[in-house]
């Protein structure tokens, strides 16, 4: 089994907006950490942690205590909460192959607190499919006056892009979000990747997301734009599809019909009271 | 506290670098500050505090500072019974599982802090339990704490050499 931790902080008390700032693993015994400020051999370089603390150095005395104490337990460490700085189970890692626990570490640092997916993915190598279909979708609600810009004066409750929105366990940053009283996600995915992999992860991913938003926003909409295969079925694509299915409702951009019910309701919630 | 029939409600900020140091290691502050580990078990001792441990003391390792807070389990009982409480511990030095007691080795240290403990002036033992009176002391038991801490504070030292117990890793004589 593999667990994994959250180190947070909590630049405000008052305002109680926490931020992940370190990584702990447990993976067949093996522990590892990783941490705001350090490098990917470990070595820490303050240089890194910018303005991103108000007291710079209490965090590293405090990273310097969590890399003391994690072999000690998990326990003293989740136990040992101030009003700036706290550890929390994060949850368990399935299938995650061969991978050691550094590896596993570095993917939940970089999904968790870096670059976010397409750091943790390395999907900036294979994107252009997604890229397209992003692009396709944006300038789609651009041109129906649906997207928030600074031009849009007619939608009561426009569709705004990457905005962060907060989960049971982390705050992700979906491609489009829109709030009417009810909360509306939606994501994209192109089916047309070269890599079988790729596309199982991000659907995972979209999955993943759509759930823990879920876990805090019980009356959560969630949609899965996709551009379907234009090749035969593949075993990437029946999970893709099924793991988007039980989390979301999948429209395929390239049904007219689909598209049509899916931008009209996006005008009725952003034109409602 | 109350004053004038009103109830007002305070906090105390500790957070001398700015936020909320993380836990010490009692090892390592006793090896890196040994004098003033028994600095602070003597203060603990004459102030009767049971509730010294590894989260209410705060090491800022920029500056190189120790500091300790969170008295709030020393001296008396709140609540409790004053005569029952000093007598259970008049014969002890009264540190529960003090964290720096148990990692401390060696000797070297203690005396000139029991020493120091002497000079406390009567003035000031007087003036604190004055003090105390004005904020829930029994002004009838004055008399009774201001003789108990005098005692105190002039046999603190036969106190420690009859509880050496209390530090498992001093070595016996």
């Amino acid at each position: 089994m593999t667990k994994y931790w959250i180190a947070k902080y909590i630049e405000d008390p008052m305002r109680n907006e926490p931020r992940n700032i370190g990584i702990f693993v447990e993976h067949n015994g093996v522990r590892a950490a990783r941490f705001v400020g350090e490098r990917e051999d470990g070595t820490f370089d303050a240089r890194k942690l910018g303005n991103k603390f108000t007291f710079p150095n209490v965090y590293t005395q405090w990273r310097t205590y969590w890399r003391r104490e994690m072999f000690a337990g998990w326990d003293a460490l989740a136990s040992t909460k101030t009003a700036n700085y706290f550890v929390e189970l994060g949850g368990e890692v399935s299938d995650v192959g061969a991978d050691t626990a550094d590896e596993v570490c570095s993917f939940l640092f970089h999904l968790l607190i870096g670059g976010g997916a397409i750091d943790a993915y390395n999907w900036n190598i294979d994107e252009d499919g997604n890229v397209a279909l992003a692009t396709e979708i944006t300038a789609t609600l651009d041109h129906l006056q649906l997207l928030e810009n600074e031009r849009a004066l007619f939608a009561r409750h426009p569709v705004v892009k990457e905005r962060p929105v907060a989960g049971h366990h982390v705050t992700h940053t979906p491609s489009f979000s829109q709030r009417n009283g009810r909360l509306y996600v939606f994501d994209h995915i192109d089916l047309n990747g070269t890599r079988p992999t790729k596309i199982k992860e991000r659907a995972g991913l979209l999955g993943y997301m759509f759930s823990d938003i879920r876990a805090a926003e019980k009356d959560l909409q969630a949609y899965s734009l996709v551009r379907p295969s234009t090749e035969n079925a593949s075993d990437a694509i029946d999970y893709a599809k099924k793991v988007l299915g039980s989390e979301s409702s999948v429209v395929n951009w390239l049904d007219e019909n689909a598209r049509g019910a899916f931008l009209e309701e996006r005008r009725k919630v952003a034109d409602a009271a | 506290m109350e004053s004038e029939n009103s109830t007002y409600f305070f906090s105390l900020d500790f957070n001398l670098a700015g936020q909320a140091l993380p836990p010490v290691s009692p090892l390592l502050i006793v090896q890196s500050f040994t004098d003033l580990a028994w600095g602070i078990i003597v203060f603990d001792a004459l102030v009767m505090n049971g509730d010294r441990h590894n989260h209410n003391i705060a090491h800022d390792a920029t500056t190189n500072r120790v500091q300790i807070f969170d008295h709030s389990h020393a001296y008396l009982t709140p609540g409790g019974d004053i005569d029952q409480t000093l007598a259970a511990r008049t014969a002890n030095l009264a540190l529960g599982a003090h964290c720096l007691a148990q990692e401390i080795n060696t000797t070297i240290g203690l005396s000139p802090w029991i020493e120091k403990v002497k000079q406390i002036p009567d003035y000031f033992i007087e003036g604190l339990v004055e003090a105390g009176c004005g904020c829930g002391i029994p002004p009838d038991r004055k008399d009774l704490l201001v003789s108990f801490m005098k005692d105190r504070r002039d046999n603190l030292g036969s106190l420690f050499s009859a509880n050496m117990a209390n530090f498992p890793k001093v070595p016996t004589p």
